[in-house]
């Protein structure tokens, strides 16, 4: 299923922060800036499936450890988005599906 | 690099959205390389103006530091397999520069790049290619040395130029003023463009569009700058025009050509005579070493010297007045003079030291005892009693001789032909070079005659072949001329002395030529029309004589003789077959042959008639009219 416009917007600005807050703290060389812009624009376009996109985004997240914050709200937009998109979905199944991705994220990010 | 150099870093995203990148073309892609880093700043007005993925995007189009570094690898490598060429003092020189340059280029990548990423290696990869900018002001000066640094610096400064930041202005002038000033009042800066032909041809190879036919100018303009000097360079040494192998061939030094005995020193003591009593100009010396060999030079000189009627006078007054200086000239002279009189084998040369010899015995009673036993040891010592070749101009005077002596003056007061004479020469000139010789002489007056029959006897045998090489192809073409047709005997002479004679034509003998072209000055077209002939079909060199030979005006000879060495340049190989096949006996095709060429090269066809012109012009006026010359002529012309 292709990916809207609006929701790979989402995705390149969340990217586009921790990237830009990595170069901030030096992580980043040229080449590695080039390359992982490189790779993103690749692999993120609206000529690739949802799937796709966030099986990338798995990957890239552990070569660039500081893009898994981003993943996870990503992950979350994304979700959002999608049951807007889709308001005939259970709206208590999907709350429940949301209360537990924060549960997890506060988990995560605690541990 | 950054914190070692202190420069500030880049604060402002500046890029040129009006030259489009054309991401196929590399070279289109490098001048992009220009363009500054993206400060953090930069990067988050970028992505609040307009979102994360301009942000990638600006990061994936911003220039590739591998791709940069291949690409001056590349051009490095071609730059040194360029530099291997170049013999090793330039090279030195261009390493030079280059290092001076490295610094520049350093300075210049550290501004705008703030050196990131770059390890030293690399940088060593890339530094000898300096960014565009710094030269770019080339493109209305020529030469470095003539860029005005003020110059350079208001470029560097200008507002326009997407390539520097404004925020490193103060920084750029502050670090690369002193440099450039520097730079530009060394030497190294014209030799170092040099080094950069390669780079430059395949710049100018590349970019071909829009907004950087700037820098296609500009690399035209640095090869033509760079050959330029290195053909001045080239130019400003004496075997500079010469291949490597040449070089090590034709290059002799003095002290190579004169034995130790013959006294460098006393040669250069008579030439400081010679200049002080006033029998030679500088302009005579100058003209002797652009004219003669080193084997012709002090013979030529010696005789320019003897041959004013000052000289003898003025140097016994200088010797005189100088009675200090007297013997100490003759300790230096005089050794030199005796040895060389030994050597030398020829006549008019012996004569000539004989008389500088007797200046100097004249004066010997007052030399201190020691002197005068040390002068009467050297006489006595037999020196090498082998002659020295005669020296071409010698020889050339000779044939002259020889060939004056085949005309004898009528009752009427006109000199023609000695027809029984000229019978014989076929049969002369057929016999071995010495009895051949010998018998031309015979025919000179009583005292030449004695002269040269001593020289021929006693001569080596390579020295008369030598002689007769020259001579025997030169009486045989005149024998044709006079007679108006082929002998078969002037056809095995002709075929006796093929590389003799090719050299000569060839104008590879500079002192033959020297001498030649002064014989045309002086006639020689008319008295020897069928080397005319040859010289003006189809070999090297015709157009320096005809000038000389026509009497055309300073244009036209100019035209012609532009015309010549095309001529000279496109029809060697032809032109060599067709001496090939003169010498041969193929005389007819050989001689098609070169009218083919004159007419095909020397499309001018009011020239071409001029030449034909001229040529039944001064051969009917000079020829004897006994001799049908319009049928010799209409047989090839």
């Amino acid at each position: 299923m292709a990916v809207p416009k609006n929701i790979l917007s989402l995705i390149y600005n969340v990217l586009a922060e921790d990237f830009i807050n990595a170069i901030e703290e030096n992580k980043l060389s040229i080449n590695e800036q080039k390359k992982i812009s490189s790779l993103i624009l690749e692999n993120i376009s609206k000529d690739k499936t949802e799937n796709e996109i966030m099986k990338f985004l798995e990957t890239l997240a552990s070569d660039y450890p500081f893009f898994s914050k981003s993943i996870e709200t990503i992950k979350v937009a994304v979700i959002e988005k999608t049951e807007r998109k889709n308001p005939k979905e259970n709206p208590k199944e999907k709350e429940v599906l949301k209360k537990l991705q924060i549960t997890l994220r506060k988990y995560e990010s605690r541990k | 690099m950054n914190p070692e150099n202190n420069l500030p870093k880049q604060t402002e995203r500046e890029t040129n959205s009006e030259i489009p990148v054309n991401p196929n073309n590399p070279w289109e892609r490098l001048t992009s390389f220009s363009e500054p880093p993206f400060s953090v700043d930069t990067l988050r007005r970028i992505y609040a103006e307009e979102g994360g993925e301009a942000v990638f995007e600006q990061i994936q189009n911003r220039p590739d530091p591998d791709f940069i570094i291949t690409t001056l690898q590349t051009a490095l490598t071609s730059a040194s397999e360029y530099e291997t060429k170049t013999d090793t003092g330039f090279s030195e020189v261009i390493a030079s520069a280059r290092k001076r340059l490295q610094e520049a280029y350093l300075i210049i990548y550290t501004i705008t790049y703030g050196g990131e990423e770059l390890s030293e290696q690399q940088l060593d990869s890339i530094v000898p290619i300096i960014p565009p900018v710094f030269f770019t002001n080339l493109i209305n000066a020529g030469k470095l040395s003539d860029v005005n640094p003020n110059d350079l610096m208001t470029y560097l400064l200008d507002p326009d130029n997407p390539n520097l930041p404004e925020s490193n202005k103060a920084t750029i002038r502050r670090t690369l003023e002193p440099f450039i000033r520097s730079f530009l009042a060394s030497d190294e800066a014209n030799d170092c463009l040099d080094y950069y032909l390669p780079f430059m041809n395949a710049l100018s190879q590349s970019l071909n569009t829009g907004s950087i036919k700037k820098i296609i100018d500009f690399a035209n303009e640095i090869h033509a700058t760079a050959k330029r000097i290195v053909d001045e360079a080239y130019e400003d040494t004496a075997v500079g025009a010469l291949s490597p192998k040449e070089k090590e061939e034709d290059y002799i030094s003095l002290e190579e050509v004169y034995p130790e005995d013959l006294n460098i020193e006393g040669i250069q003591h008579f030439l400081g005579i010679a200049i002080a009593t006033a029998p030679l100009s500088e302009q005579d010396i100058q003209k002797a070493f652009e004219t003669q060999t080193p084997e012709t030079i002090i013979p030529y000189l010696m005789e320019k010297a003897i041959g004013r009627s000052r000289f003898s006078s003025d140097v016994e007054k200088y010797l005189r007045d100088n009675p200090e200086v007297s013997e100490e000239m003759a300790r230096r002279i005089l050794p030199f003079v005796i040895a060389y009189k030994k050597r030398f084998g020829d006549p008019e040369m012996i004569k000539t030291l004989s008389n500088i010899e007797g200046l100097f015995e004249k004066y010997m009673p007052n030399f201190s005892r020691e002197v005068r036993k040390e002068f009467a040891r050297i006489d006595k010592e037999p020196i090498d009693q082998i002659p020295q070749p005669p020296s071409l101009s010698r020889v050339k005077a000779l044939s002259d001789e020889i060939y004056n002596s085949l005309f004898t003056t009528s009752k009427g007061g006109e000199v023609v032909l000695d027809k029984k004479r000229a019978k014989r020469l076929p049969r002369i000139l057929k016999k071995p070079p010495r009895k051949s010789l010998l018998a031309l002489v015979k025919n000179l007056p009583p005292q030449k005659r004695r002269v040269y029959e001593d020289f021929i006897k006693n001569a080596p045998e390579e020295y008369v072949t030598r002689m007769a090489g020259i001579i025997m192809p030169y009486l045989a073409g005149v024998y044709t001329v006079l007679s108006g047709r082929v002998n078969r005997d002037i056809e095995k002479v002709l075929s006796r002395y093929p590389e003799t004679y090719l050299k000569f034509l060839q104008g590879r003998d500079k002192a033959l030529e020297e001498n030649l072209a002064n014989q045309l000055k002086r006639g020689f077209f008319r008295r020897h029309p069928f080397l005319a002939i040859l010289l003006l079909s189809s070999l090297a060199g015709a157009g320096v004589y005809l000038q000389q030979m026509t009497g055309l005006n300073i244009q036209d000879a100019v035209e012609i003789v532009s015309q010549t060495v095309d001529v000279a340049r496109q029809t060697a190989d032809t032109a060599v077959q067709t001496t090939k096949e003169l010498i041969q006996s193929n005389y007819s095709n050989a001689m098609e042959t070169a009218r083919t060429n004159l007419q095909r090269y020397w499309t001018n066809s009011n020239v071409l008639e001029f030449i034909e012109e001229a040529l039944r012009k001064k051969l009917i006026d000079s020829i004897d009219t006994s001799v049908d010359i319009q049928t010799f002529i209409s047989r090839f012309y």
